[in-house]
């Protein structure tokens, strides 16, 4: 596969920073956040967002699709959601005088999926999910329907009120690339969402490209070349979540599986893309490498009870793996931060 | 390392070329003002990767070096020293070229310890752009994906000597090497060295025979016999010379060396001072006093003869073919010769005790033996002495035998004071000679009444008088009053 050009970042970069442009008009305040989300779209992964109601999460993904005019659908799960909510239903028709079942596509079949409070559904229905965002295809009565290109799920989940939901399994939560935090805004952008914005009202977002420019530029982001070093450092990444591979993975009971070096390569590639680099770089994976690991990683019980988070481990990882992977002798001091 | 070079220029001369050439050259400047193509760039970067790589992998073989080194340096400095105290002279040379062969070698483990840590140019280039933050634009162009940055006028990679840790175990190394050679350690073989110290005995006996076989005053055959047996204490350990048995083997070779020599000096001057009487009284001798006179030079002759020292076989051949009943037939002067030769061999025999162990008590002897006249004959009037005692002693004055008799000493004298050491004396030395009383027991002693209770105060009264305190004495008598 050839690798992308600086030409071909360069103009890429162009459309990606308008859509930056555009989201940063619908959510204020929140760069990082929309940033990493369009990380996560041009590595074509599915995204988990965290946060109290009302910060903007679903308006973040409308404002998406509305960018990147692409088709929106958006669920509630409630407890009492079915599978076929989600999938689609096979519906008995009549067609000339012959009854058929006919398959009644669900609101997984678009490019944008917004699975609202994802964790107030059933295990059973958030299964339903599982088939749709690693194959992109639901079966449905043996019969196997490709999902439109491209398919992105946007779910949140409110870590507040937590009785009567159903967390995650963890199978679930690996087919999510990113798992994003959404925090509270700071006075000063409230100031300005007061500002600017009307109760009830929806802001107007440009499109910035249309369904072909992106698939281009989704084509061009894994084109991205990763260097050998950071694919080193990556595999020395994921291998010091496990326990015993690092001085923070004493504090890990379950480390990072494969798909989670598979997606911080994907994301390190979207965001040198993003930044118009040819090439990923130990920066980029630094960058992506939190969202990436937090949701993949059970912490030890002794952990937990120390208070420490995910967020915290992964931060000590990252300071304690160093980009190269020659150690530096102690005849020699380190004056560089990594 | 950092490296700094010129601002990049963007024009290529051959002038140019050289002076940058050069400038890199003197200062090692990293010039990348003339890298226009992405080439030359690469190889500048490649360079620098290089150096660094360099760097590195020394700090790994220093580090790798650093604790044998001490370690080996501490096991050398202690060799060196046992080296030095066992051997009588140091190979230097030797040394330092098994030093140089060791180090050498140790050198090469280091190496080859750090070999598995070693990093190469690719390792250390991507070291390079996470230290300058360069977003791995260096390994990308070193793949080809893109092109070589240009040469920032800084470079660093992110690492610089820690000196304390390069300089403490090579001045820890040295400073023991150095106190290794510049301690003062004597070899223990060593010739030159100076010996644990033999007992003054010895070196006073050895000085006696020195002086003894100097003046000839006795014969060799003893003198060989007291040096062989000198020389047995010698052969004895060090460490044995100061002990109990070989001091007591001294103390009683000193003593019949003493012995001897008291014994040569008496019979010498005894037949002397016989031969003087002879000479000088002769016909005014009664046959008594010259019969005992003869007796007393026989005797001392046999004393002579037996003796385990002799005197010199000169001397000895003289006094022999000396009769002493017929000295007139000798040559006065030839006689007085003779005397004062004894006289100062005798004197020779006084000097060796003297240094030998010291001012003995012969002086009471000599006294005894002075004014040795005849009874009722006229005493030397050039000695003290009063014959042999006795009721029929000659009228010289009495012995003086409560001690020395002192010089006299007129006003202005000097007179140098003895210091006998009292704390070594022997039971039955004389240490001092004093006027006294008795304490005699006054208390009446007759007869006494018995069963009475005359005497009853008197167990009391030893006891309040010798054992109560003053105050108490006070109250008691007070009580009693």
């Amino acid at each position: 596969m050839e690798h992308a050009s600086e030409t071909e970042v360069t103009d890429a970069g162009t459309h990606v920073r308008s859509l930056l442009n555009a989201l940063n008009q619908v959510l204020f305040g929140q760069e990082e956040l929309i940033e990493l989300v369009i990380t996560g779209v041009l590595s074509r992964g599915h995204i988990l967002l965290e946060g109290l109601p009302g910060l903007g999460k679903t308006e973040l993904v409308k404002g998406l699709s509305r960018a990147l005019l692409l088709d929106t659908k958006r669920v509630q799960f409630t407890p009492d959601l079915l599978p076929g909510d989600i999938t689609g239903n096979p519906v008995l028709q009549e067609f000339d005088g012959k009854r058929q079942f006919v398959f009644q596509p669900g609101p997984v079949f678009t490019n944008i999926v917004l699975a609202d409070e994802i964790n107030r559904a059933s295990p059973k229905t958030q299964s339903a999910l599982l088939e749709a965002m690693q194959e992109r295809r639901v079966t449905v009565l043996g019969e196997t329907h490709s999902l439109p290109d491209p398919f992105f799920v946007l779910a949140t989940q409110n870590p507040i009120e937590l009785e009567g939901t159903y967390p995650l399994p963890e199978a679930q939560l690996d087919r999510f690339l990113f798992k994003l935090e959404v925090t509270r805004n700071d006075v000063r952008t409230l100031e300005r969402i007061v500002n600017h914005r009307e109760l009830g009202s929806e802001p107007e977002v440009q499109t910035v490209m249309d369904a072909d420019t992106l698939d281009g530029v989704l084509a061009l982001t894994r084109r991205i070349f990763l260097p050998e070093v950071v694919a080193n450092y990556i595999a020395r990444l994921v291998d010091g979540t496990h326990p015993g591979q690092s001085n923070s993975g004493k504090n890990i009971k379950y480390g990072a599986s494969p798909r989670a070096a598979l997606s911080l390569a994907a994301s390190a590639r979207a965001r040198a893309l993003m930044n118009e680099r040819p090439h990923a770089s130990f920066e980029d994976v630094k960058f992506v490498a939190p969202s990436v690991l937090r949701h993949r990683i059970i912490l030890e019980y002794n952990a937990r009870v120390e208070g420490l988070t995910s967020n915290d481990v992964i931060a000590d990882l990252l300071e304690e793996i160093p980009f190269q992977g020659g150690a530096t002798p102690k005849t020699l001091q380190s004056t560089a931060s990594a | 390392m950092t490296t700094q070079g010129p601002e990049p220029s963007g024009s290529s001369t051959p002038l140019l070329g050289r002076i940058s050439l050069a400038l890199e050259q003197i200062v090692g400047y990293q010039s990348c003002g003339l890298m226009s193509d992405p080439k030359s760039s690469g190889n500048e970067w490649r360079k620098l990767a290089r150096k660094v790589s360099g760097k590195i992998n020394t700090a790994w073989w220093l580090e790798k070096l650093a604790v044998p080194l001490v370690i080996s340096a501490l096991i050398a400095s202690c060799l060196i020293l046992m080296a030095r105290r066992e051997l009588p002279q140091f190979p230097w040379a030797e040394t330092m070229f098994i030093g140089l062969i060791l180090l050498l070698g140790m050198g090469l483990m280091a190496w080859w310890l750090a070999r598995r840590n070693f990093e190469t140019p690719e390792q250390s280039l991507v070291r390079l752009e996470a230290s300058m933050k360069m977003r791995n634009a260096l390994s990308a162009a070193n793949q080809g994906v893109s092109p070589w940055p240009t040469l920032p006028p800084k470079v660093d990679d992110g690492t610089r000597w820690r000196w304390s840790r390069l300089v403490t175990p090579l001045l820890a190394a040295a400073l023991f090497i150095t106190a290794s050679v510049l301690l003062p350690v004597t070899a223990r073989t060593d010739p030159n060295a100076v010996g644990r110290d033999e007992p003054q005995a010895w070196k006073d006996l050895e000085a006696d025979i020195e002086a003894l076989a100097e003046d000839s005053t006795v014969q060799e055959q003893y003198l060989e016999e007291l040096k062989k047996r000198l020389e047995e204490l010698r052969k004895q350990n060090e460490n044995e010379w100061y002990s109990h048995s070989s001091m007591e083997a001294t103390d009683a070779l000193q003593k019949m060396h003493g012995a001897e020599l008291e014994s040569l000096k008496r019979n010498l001057l005894q037949a002397e001072h016989a031969l003087r009487s002879l000479q000088k009284n002769d016909g005014k001798m009664s046959e008594a006093g010259r019969q005992r006179m003869l007796n007393k030079f026989e005797e001392a002759m046999q004393g002579l003869q037996q003796g385990t020292m002799k005197p010199n076989q000169r001397l000895l051949d003289q006094l022999k073919e000396l009769d002493p009943k017929n000295l007139g037939q000798f040559n006065p002067e030839q006689l007085n010769q003779l005397r004062e030769n004894m006289k100062r061999q005798a004197q020779n025999c006084e000097q060796g005790q003297g240094q030998g162990q010291g001012e003995t008590d012969d002086w009471l002897d000599e006294m005894l033996n002075e004014g040795d006249g005849t009874p009722g004959e006229e005493g030397d009037p050039n000695r003290e002495g009063a014959g042999n005692g006795g009721t029929n002693r000659g009228p010289g004055t009495a012995p003086g035998v409560l001690g020395r008799i002192s010089e006299d000493l007129n006003p202005g004298d000097l007179k140098g004071l003895e210091s006998r050491d009292l704390s070594k004396s022997l039971p039955g030395d004389l240490l001092e000679l004093a006027d006294g009383k008795h304490e005699i027991d006054k208390t009446k002693i007759g007869l006494r009444e018995g069963g009475g209770i005359k005497g009853e105060g008197r167990g009391g009264d030893r006891v309040w008088k010798d054992s109560l305190l003053p105050a108490e004495k006070k109250a008691l008598k007070e009580f009693f009053k």
